[in-house]
Order: structure tokens, then sequence, then C-alpha cells
């Protein structure tokens, strides 16, 4: 299998506070289903920001050898006064939208300002921004966080469609999500503390940080 | 109303309403990237390019069109840097200090000079026009052709690198287009005004409309109406055509506001 990211070695501050990342070093092969968990600010959406390329690392190197990334982060700012509809973005962000429309149930929303939808509906139209164009590899901040039930179900199956056929960088405290979805696992919490199979993740996850999964 | 027949009259409303129409656009993204204090700083700059245009002997449309492209892209890239609306006060003082020394040491222009603080549609000459014409096609052409990159980057700034889009380059280009819409302005609705042309009719469409593309249009719309408006009124009860224009849209955003507010 192809590497398509290699993260090497690479640490991280805001503003020169204590660290959010050090010396954090893996790979990820190309079609490969990789979760990352930890707590709540051990560097998981910092990590994904700076293989995105939107943050710098105080040192170490990301190589992205992947042709084209979607993103679909935790939360948006957005200016309240943006009158852009959701069909409006999608569409300038490339792509078909009316696959995007029908893979993601989003239908009743293509026509309203995104700017006047909830925070569930909003986390939709991100995960649809982040598949349109067709990137070849994922990086999803927590997709499923603060989606009702039916919702939640119908993105897992999204990703179960994808896994296999494109690279996926999944966030995510769902411990059953990622037990059934990760060819691989990275245990964040400033620092690398576990990165391989599934199979030890629930203990591990219980011991290292103390939490259980959603 | 027989001043309608007046080539320089003629000549005066159709630069007004383009230049109030591509204000009004401009203003859309400037409004969502937080840089509406741009215009006011930009057209204090362009007054002092204007006094310092006459100082040497050139062409004082030119000469501040360069000066508001250098110190416009100059701000963006120092924004990061310092805050932003520190640096757009600063600007805003400089330009007008220049003006001001100019102004202090010749007074043999003063009258000129002061004309481009109020301006006047009526005061646009032919070769203003040709001026006015090219340059908005140029805008026009920029915001075409950068419409998707423009409005990713008013969406989020983040979203828009993920996807691909140059967002520093896109930003230059909109200030750009900014001072080129400021300097347009300028002779149209003077340097205290300029400002509320390129806002005003923006954050009026922000409220009202019910899509991104919705909203430049109506923009431009308002702010074209608004024009046509406020220069009629103007001939019909001898008031400056500025202040009317500006005026009217002034009332048209606080008529909305206030519908919105009691809903």
């Amino acid at each position: 299998m192809r590497e398509v990211i290699r993260v090497e070695d690479i640490s991280f501050s805001y503003g020169g506070s204590s660290p959010v990342l050090e010396g954090v070093s893996f790979s990820v092969e190309e079609g490969e289903f990789l979760c990352i968990v930890g707590p709540n600010g051990a560097g998981k959406t910092t990590l994904l920001r700076i293989i995105l390329g939107l943050l710098k690392p105080l040192s170490g190197r990301v190589s992205v050898m992947s042709k084209s990334m979607g993103y679909a982060p935790q939360r948006l700012e957005v200016e309240s006064l943006f009158p852009g509809t959701v069909w409006e973005i999608l569409r300038s962000s490339g792509g078909k939208v009316s696959d995007l429309v029908d893979r993601l149930h989003l239908e009743g929303l293509v026509k309203r300002r995104f700017t006047e939808l909830s925070g569930g509906e909003r986390r939709k139209v991100l995960l649809a921004l982040a598949f349109s164009s067709d990137p070849d590899t994922l990086l999803l901040d927590e997709p499923t966080a603060g989606l009702d039930a039916h919702t939640t179900k119908h993105v897992e199956e999204i990703l179960r469609e994808v896994k296999g056929l494109k690279t996926v960088l999944l966030v995510s405290h769902d411990v059953r999500l990622v037990s059934s979805l990760a060819d691989r696992v990275l245990c964040l919490n400033r620092r690398v503390h576990y990165f391989g199979p599934p199979e030890e993740v629930p203990a591990l996850v219980e011991d290292l940080f103390g939490i259980g999964g959603v | 109303m027989e001043l309608l027949g007046y080539e320089f009259v003629q000549r005066g409303i159709l630069a007004g309403l383009v230049v109030s129409v591509v204000s009004g656009v401009v203003g859309v993204f400037l409004v969502l990237r937080r840089l509406s204090f741009l215009g006011a700083s930009l057209s204090h700059i362009a007054f002092g390019g204007v006094a310092l245009g006459f100082l040497t002997g050139t062409d004082p449309f030119l000469f501040t069109l360069l000066i508001s492209l250098l110190l416009s892209n100059l701000t963006r890239w120092a924004m990061g840097r310092v805050p932003g609306d520190a640096l757009l006060a600063l600007l805003f003082s400089a330009g007008a200090s220049v003006a001001v020394l100019v102004l202090g040491v010749s007074e043999e222009f003063g009258e000129e000079v002061f004309g481009y603080l109020f301006g006047s549609v009526f005061l646009v000459s032919e070769g203003d026009l040709f001026l006015i014409l090219l340059a908005s096609s140029f805008l026009i052409g920029f915001l075409l052709l950068s419409y998707k990159s423009l409005l990713l980057t008013s969406f989020n700034e983040e979203v828009a690198k993920v996807k691909g889009v140059n967002v520093k380059l896109t930003e230059h280009m909109l200030v750009s287009a900014a001072s080129v819409v400021v300097v347009l302005s300028v002779k149209v609705v003077g340097v205290v005004l300029t400002s509320s042309l390129i806002v005003v009719p923006a954050l009026t469409s922000l409220m009202l409309a019910r899509s991104f593309l919705g909203s430049l249009l109506l923009a431009g719309t308002l702010s074209g109406v608004c024009l046509l408006l406020g220069v009629f009124l103007s001939l019909l009860l001898d008031l400056p055509p500025s202040g009317t224009t500006v005026g009217l849209s002034t009332l048209l955003f606080f008529a909305v506001l206030l519908k919105k507010s009691l809903r």
C-alpha cells in the first residue's frame, strides 16, 4: 500500500503556550480508515489542521501525497450576515451538488441560508462539503457529534460506504464507531499513546484517558 | 427637469449609476470580510492622493488610483501582523494629513481639491466617464471570474483554503477592486460619503437577500436606485446630489433594520 500522509516528529503550541502536540509521528496508507481518539484538548483538531496546511508545526515535517483532501470541521465560524444558501456553498466548492444532496439527504436544506441552519443541519452540510469535488482523502472532525440518532446512523452508513474506497482520518469520541470502522487507531493526548489495530482500543481509551465513548 | 436634457447631467447620471452599482456589489464582499472601514480609509488616502496629484501636476485620478492600490495591498499584507482596525484608522488619518499638508504648502488649487471632499455627479468630465466605464468593466470581469473564490472566502477562509482557493491572492484582488471603486466613487460622491456608498446598500441587501447572488444583485440595484432618486431629487429641490443619494440609502437601511427588528 502506498503512503498518502506521513507525519514526522511534529510539535505545536498556540502562541508559545504549553505544547498541544509533542513529537507526533505516524503514517496513513492509501484507502486506510484511521480513527484518532483522545480526550478534549488532546490536539486532535490541531493535528488535522496541520495535515491540511492550515497550521504550521513548530518542528517536524508533514508530507501529504494525496491528490485532494476534503475536510469537515467540528465547527465553523461564519459571519452572521453571510447570505449564501447551502446550494450556493456546495456549488462553489465543486462537484455535482445533486449527488451530494441525494447522498446526505439535504433536500430540505439546499435553498436555505447556511446561517439559518441548526447545529446538526450545519454539520450535515459540512460533511457534504468534505465530500464535494470527490477528494481522495477525507479528514472528518467528529462528524456525528450533536446529530440525532437517525442522522448519526445515516452518517455511519456513508462512512461504511467509503471505507476502503477513500483514505479517511476520523476524529471521534465514539469508541463503538471507532472499533467498527477503523483499520488503525491513533490514541492521542499531546503525544501518541497508541498507534495500531482497533481491537485493544476500548480498554486503552478507558485506561489512558478515562473516557468510554458516547 | 429640463436640466436632464443637458449633456453634463446625462453624463453624470450614467457615471453615477455605474459607480453606485459597482460600489454596492463590491461592498457586499467588504462587509462580509469585515473590511467595511477600508472604504473610509481609502477615500481619505484618495483625498491625499488628489492633493498630491495637483501639487505634482500629474493626473489626480491616475495618481490616486496608483497610491490607493499600493496602500490597500500593503495594508492587506500587514493585517496579519498588526490589528486590522488600527491599521485602517492609521490609513484614514495619514490620507487626511497628506491632503492638509499639501493644501498648507500651496493654496493655489485648494478649491479644486476641496471639490473632491463632497464630489458631484455633475462634475464628471468625458475623460472621467471613459475611465469609470473602463475600470467598472474590469471590476465586473474580476467579480465574474472570481465569484466562486470570493463566495467561499466570504463563507469561511479555512474552507476556501482546503478547497484550493488562494485566499491571500483573492483578498489582494478584493482590496485592489475596493481601491478602484473608492477612486471612482470619490469623483461622484466625494471623500466624505464614499464609504457610505460602498457599505450602506451592501448592509441593507445582506439583511434582505435570501441568497449570495441575490445579495449582490440587490446591493447593486438598491445602490443604483438610490443614486437615480438622489440625483432627481437634487435637481428638483436644488440639493447636493451626493448627500441626497447617501441620505436616501441610509434612510432605506434604517427602515429595513426597523422592520426586521419589529418582526
